[in-house]
């Protein structure tokens, strides 16, 4: 028995959905709702607030689909979309500390750590944090972080690459080693 | 992770930290949380513009220059359908024969007999007006809607319909109109895929899955997978058979016009449960990737379907398609060649005898769109005949020159960046044809000065410059952007028939302008020369023998 199923590429997708098909546009949600959460987390440092964004993404995504022009291009224009989401409900919302959300599943030694991290993540610009989260929120390839952030997947390299060190150097700074972790 | 960043806690640490406060995707919970969102996707099928239909062609033939060339190309095989409907054969689905494969089959055709009406919602790649199996790799998606109903007294009554063609059988006669108003008329309830609607064989799902047995067990130049998957729907059989294209391809001009003409792939979805069709796609190997071609987006079983949507209103002024008839100097048509036919019937177009053109063409009248495009032709050239595909006729090349036509082009100024751009084309005796609507004010130009400076006849000159060089930028200047969508799509329709659109461009003479007060605008008289050069298709597969034009006019 052959299990391989061919996903459509975006422009099928979008194409269906602008006529009309929702299954089509459920597709393309569930494709990217990962990467819409990544990068509204991003900005806003909040996993609630990001949630709200990423929905928000969706919905103004549905209404002007029409307006997109390059089909192949979906992924960058819900970017966009997201990344201008994100902004606006940053200046309605004041929660910026990401280290305050624990992880339900985790032990508390083990929140006080990550939470450090995320902390340290934040402090980033940006401009570094962005594929930083996307990258390890959603698991994404470096291909697909480039077409989501319209740089090429060099430039993703050289940009996590940066921001890791920062994290490391910022990490060591509080205390927290390679030792360290490997005693969480 | 890449080598070289060569910190893998830092990895690990960092997808605890963020990758743990991940999110499941809820797509019931966001429809339910944006029903307006939704809505609005949902109505987007109605908003999408229409690329081409037979009005839509009808009109374009009236009056657009450019477009003339691709709504040419569509009417071809419009007429093909019309006259070689009553027995054209049922498309290919031929497997390989597999136990698995066939049993599937089996309990699929089990399963819908106790379905007594369906109602299946589908698109394909084709054009709106045009025959019900043409295609397009590049085409635009046009949706086909198919009804089919079987009473207690088992009479068969269905319906199948794209924008610019329905099909209805009532239970006894049998009429396709083709939109705005040419009608066929069966005088009995013809079985469905008749007129060449193969998309109708999804209504009689038994029929269709015995003819895929059935072929089975014909043909080995098939492939054919079967697999067990699930959806949210539920666990599925999913039935896959490759075809190759069928027919003579020592000349390819109908290779991928038509299913059945290409090599494709067909993919049959059932539920494992119920065993009833679910799904079905037909994707066609293009040159680079494969093509979704048709597709069912929904199919209700058993739904509660009015009489009345399987009877037709005909416009009045319906122009009646038939067989051919045998006719008292029947014979000397019977004995022409196919290219004595193309000469005879242009022959009669150029001399404007409307009652010798009928004789090739079986309709009940002229159309006077026909006679106003094709009366006083010149004939240039005729070729060689050649066959195609599975198509019965022939293929008959052929250039001609068309009457030369006068028009005017309505233009205005009155706009925020005060330069002339097109608003509108009117016939010789000032007769509105095509509205040509700006939604948006003509932008001001980076060089709007030399624009604005620019009288109405230089702009129409310069349009129709742009024009020929296809050179879209410089005509959007003169006519919105809507117009140039329309241009672009009838420029890639033609080259899909191989039509060379730019050598086959009119001529256009910029005459005077003038100002027309009940108007409020100035007009710029025009002439348009045209030649036209295509393939007429020809047969004599009918009762009374003789030849007719099926098509390419």
């Amino acid at each position: 028995m052959s299990e391989t199923t061919k996903q459509p590429p975006d422009e099928r997708l979008v194409e269906l959905a602008r006529n009309g098909c929702l299954d089509s546009f459920g597709t393309l949600y569930g494709r990217y709702y990962g990467s819409m959460m990544a990068l509204a987390y991003s900005a806003t440092g909040d996993i609630y607030v990001a949630e709200d964004a990423a929905q928000e993404t969706f919905a103004i995504a549905c209404r002007d689909l029409p307006k997109l022009r390059s089909k192949d291009k979906f992924a960058a224009w819900l970017a966009g979309i997201c990344r201008n989401v994100a902004k606006q409900m940053n200046r309605h919302e004041v929660h910026k500390n990401a280290h305050r959300l624990p992880s339900s599943q985790a032990q508390p030694e083990q929140n006080l750590f990550t939470d450090e991290v995320r902390r340290v993540v934040w402090q980033l610009r940006h401009r570094d944090r962005e594929p930083i989260v996307l990258r390890y929120y959603d698991n994404l390839s470096y291909e697909q972080i480039a077409a989501m952030l319209g740089i090429s997947v060099e430039a993703v390299h050289g940009r996590l690459i940066r921001a890791k060190r920062k994290i490391a150097k910022r990490l060591n700074h509080v205390g927290v080693t390679e030792a360290d972790y490997e005693g969480v | 992770m890449k080598a070289s960043e060569n910190n893998n806690w830092l990895d690990d640490i960092l997808a605890k930290a963020i990758g743990s406060e991940r999110r499941r995707p809820d797509f019931e919970k966001w429809q339910k949380e944006h029903p307006e969102a939704v809505g609005i996707l949902k109505s987007q099928a109605m908003r999408q513009p229409r690329p081409l239909d037979l009005l839509e062609i009808g009109r374009i033939i009236m009056k657009n220059p450019i477009t003339k060339l691709a709504a040419a190309a569509a009417i071809i095989i419009a007429v093909v359908v019309s006259i070689s409907v009553f027995n054209k054969s049922v498309p290919t689905v031929i497997p390989t024969a597999s136990a698995s494969a066939v049993q599937v089959l089996t309990d699929a055709t089990k399963a819908i007999e106790d379905v007594r009406s369906i109602h299946i919602k589908a698109q394909m790649r084709t054009l709106p007006g045009d025959n019900f199996s043409l295609i397009g790799l590049e085409y635009d998606f046009v949706p086909i809607e198919m009804w089919k109903k079987v009473d207690d007294a088992g009479i068969v009554r269905w319906r199948i319909e794209k924008p610019g063609r329905v099909i209805v059988t009532d239970g006894n006669s049998t009429i396709m109109l083709i939109r705005p108003n040419y009608a066929v008329k069966g005088e009995r309830p013809y079985p469905i895929g008749c007129f060449d609607a193969w998309c109708g064989h999804l209504l009689n799902v038994n029929g269709l899955l015995d003819s895929a047995i059935e072929e089975a067990k014909n043909r080995s130049d098939t492939e054919l997978r079967l697999r067990q998957t699930g959806s949210s729907s539920g666990p599925e059989s999913v039935l896959e058979i490759e075809s190759k294209a069928a027919g003579d391809y020592t000349n390819d001009y109908l290779k991928n016009k038509f299913i059945s003409e290409s090599n494709n792939k067909k993919v049959y979805c059932f539920d494992a449960e119920t065993k009833l069709l679910k799904g079905f796609e037909v994707f066609v190997h293009g040159d680079k990737e494969d093509v979704l071609i048709f597709e069912v987006n929904e199919i209700e079983y058993n739904p509660q379907i009015d009489n009345g949507l399987f009877t037709l209103e005909l416009p009045k002024d319906v122009i009646w398609y038939e067989e051919p008839k045998v006719l008292p100097d029947n014979e000397k048509y019977v004995n022409m060649t196919p290219k004595q036919t193309a000469e005879a019937f242009f022959n009669a177009c150029a001399e404007e005898n409307w009652d010798e053109y009928l004789k090739f063409v079986g309709s009940s009248r002229a159309d006077e769109r026909i006679k106003g495009i094709y009366g006083g032709l010149e004939i240039i050239s005729i070729g060689e005949p050649f066959k195609s595909g599975l198509y019965g006729g022939w293929f008959v090349p052929y250039e001609i020159k068309l009457r030369p036509r006068e028009f005017n082009m309505r233009l205005s100024n009155a706009n925020s960046s005060k330069r002339f751009v097109i608003t509108g084309e009117y016939d010789s005796k000032l007769q509105l044809t095509e509205e040509i609507k700006w939604s948006n004010e003509p932008e001001v130009l980076a060089n709007n000065g030399v624009y604005a400076q620019m009288s109405p006849q230089d702009v129409v000159k310069a349009f129709y410059a742009a024009l020929s060089r296809q050179d879209f930028d410089e005509m959007g200047k003169f006519v919105p952007d809507s117009y140039i969508k329309e241009m672009k799509y009838e420029f890639k329709v033609a080259a899909m028939f191989g039509i060379d659109a730019k050598k086959q461009l009119p001529t256009v003479e910029v005459g005077e302008v003038f100002w027309s007060a009940e108007q409020s605008a100035y007009f710029v008289k025009c002439r348009e020369s045209r030649v036209k050069k295509w393939n007429l298709a020809v047969r004599n597969d009918n009762p009374a023998k003789r030849w007719v034009v099926d098509g390419g006019i």
